[in-house]
């Protein structure tokens, strides 16, 4: 593994992307704000011309639909419910070291907490703190992950991930996740969950107010739907770009490996956790799951369905607008491009059975 | 560290009293315990029929379906019924060799039966019998080899066990 930090090339296409949602996060507060002060300001005026049944109605909806879009506005200080279970350097050793590396490698800080999850995933986010202030750096690993992936695969996944701090995206993400939550909590708040809403209904049976009721969500949700567009395409071009430095500091055929396992595995998981899990556990058994899935994954009906689940994806990769990565097959193609020349040391450890059991320690699996 | 994690993720679910198995044990358990459940329930359907008949009974199983309830709360589709009948069929050809002295070897995605030399995958003989003509021909003479021909499909225990 290289540990000299990496000199990436610069992408000026990816910048314009994160101007333009931020400007998309900054359009978001302030067509709410304005929505919500169109929601008291006009019928107010309507009020004051005349006062009856109506404008009446339609004053008390608009100040409960604009306190409601206020409240969701207000940012909460960021709670952080655990992804998984906490992995602890000292126990989990080897899976730190690597860790270590590629943040050596990419001259980025650790993440100050790490955890395992149950998913064929892995992920990066900034959390807790208070409007982008008092952050804290979180790395998830699904467990199932560590036990189907070589080390040389890993290493390609977790410099994907570090390559999202590095590019920062997770920091930009805070800004765009929170402007989708406040987004999404104002619109179920106004039209699902919200303590209001039987009082909304019930006014928004006066022709007048279940208009206005209907331009405000049909306004929101538009909005939230072009965003969301927006906020998944950036999403995407920052896991091309993650996908470009994985390459780069991990080697490109490891990461190709990789992205090709984790497609195969990732559709098993569920028949796993259906079919063996669910029915052990019901019964007041506890097997090893890493290492249940593995096995499942080995045997051969399992192994032709997740090949088969890889060559659909490359044959007919199936894609939509609110996707948050791109396809295998666009990925794949995208990563024959970027340089396949391996550094000195950063090929396969060895086995790959043996080294993903050594990963981390004998707690683990 | 799984311990832990399913906690987390199943607050309501009492992990830490669960017992920590081998996938081995829970084979065992799991499939034999499914496969008792399902012929006292329907042992009618198989009662009478014997292993080396199989190509008979994979025959009837669009009318046995008619006869399979679907889980609660679940409308199956008529070929989801079919599998689950094929299951029945290829549980009851299990537990018929388990109790003959077959071991049940399972891993997570695999079951099969030995007894020396001789090695059955149940679900995989059905499958086979239900599509594909060369298997089908070929079971009895199979079975007559492996002298489990004779070996009744619901044996006295299973049914006196779903009276």
């Amino acid at each position: 593994m290289q540990s000299a930090p990496l000199i990436a090339p610069r992408r000026r296409s990816l910048a314009v992307w994160s101007a333009l949602a931020l400007v998309m996060v900054a359009l978001s507060y302030v067509l709410t704000v304005c929505l919500a002060l169109a929601g008291i300001y006009l019928p107010w005026v309507w009020l004051a011309s005349g006062v009856n049944p109506i404008t009446l109605a339609m004053f008390v909806f608009g100040v409960l639909m604009s306190a409601t879009m206020l409240w969701s506005m207000i940012p909460r200080v960021g709670r952080f419910p655990k992804p998984g279970a906490r992995l602890d350097e000292k126990r989990d050793a080897r899976l730190f070291a690597e860790i270590r590396q590629i943040a050596s490698a990419l001259s980025e800080p650790m993440p100050a907490e790490v955890y395992a999850i149950a998913d064929v995933n892995a992920w990066v986010a900034e959390r807790g703190g208070f409007l982008g202030f008092g952050n804290r750096r979180v790395l998830a690993v699904g467990l199932p992950l560590l036990s189907v992936l070589t080390i040389g695969e890993l290493r390609a996944v977790l410099a994907h991930e570090f390559a999202h701090y590095y590019g920062g995206d997770t920091r930009l993400g805070r800004w765009v996740f929170g402007a989708r939550d406040a987004m999404a909590q104002s619109l179920m708040r106004l039209t699902t969950k919200g303590a209001l809403v039987p009082v909304m209904r019930v006014l928004a049976r006066v022709a007048f107010v279940g208009v206005a009721y209907g331009v405000v969500v049909m306004v929101l949700s538009t909005y939230w739907k072009l965003f969301m567009r927006a906020a998944n395409l950036l999403s995407r071009r920052q896991a091309y770009r993650a996908d470009e430095l994985a390459s780069l500091v991990a080697g490109g055929s490891e990461l190709a490996s990789g992205l090709r396992r984790i497609e195969g595995a990732a559709a098993m998981l569920p028949v796993f956790l259906q079919q063996e899990m669910a029915p052990a556990m019901s019964i007041g058994l506890r097997p090893p799951f890493a290492a249940g899935f593995l096995q499942r994954l080995q045997a051969p009906q399992a192994a032709e369905a997740a090949a088969r689940r890889v060559e659909e994806a490359l044959l007919k990769p199936t894609h939509n607008a609110f996707d948050t990565h791109p396809p295998l097959r666009d990925r794949l193609a995208a990563n024959r491009g970027v340089s396949r020349e391996r550094r000195p040391g950063r090929g396969r450890a060895g086995s790959p059975v043996v080294e993903r059991c050594q990963l981390c320690g004998e707690g683990t699996f | 560290m799984e311990k832990e994690l399913f906690e987390l993720l199943m607050p309501q679910v009492p992990v830490a009293r669960m017992k920590a198995v081998t996938w081995g044990e829970v084979g065992d358990r799991i499939y034999v315990m499914r496969w008792v459940m399902m012929l006292a329930q329907y042992r009618s359907l198989l009662k009478g029929w014997k292993v080396g008949d199989l190509p008979s009974v994979v025959d009837r199983i669009p009318e046995m379906t008619k006869k399979i309830r679907d889980p609660k709360g679940v409308l199956l589709a008529r070929e989801q019924r079919a599998e689950r009948v094929r299951d029945f069929v290829a549980g009851a050809l299990a537990l018929a060799l388990v109790r003959r002295g077959w071991k049940l070897h399972t891993t997570p995605g695999e079951m099969f039966l030995c007894q020396g030399e001789a090695r059955l995958a149940p679900k995989a003989v059905v499958d086979g019998i239900a599509s594909n003509a060369q298997e089908r021909f070929g079971w009895a003479e199979k079975a007559r080899a492996l002298g489990i021909e004779e070996i009744p499909l619901v044996s006295e225990l299973a049914a006196s066990a779903g009276r």
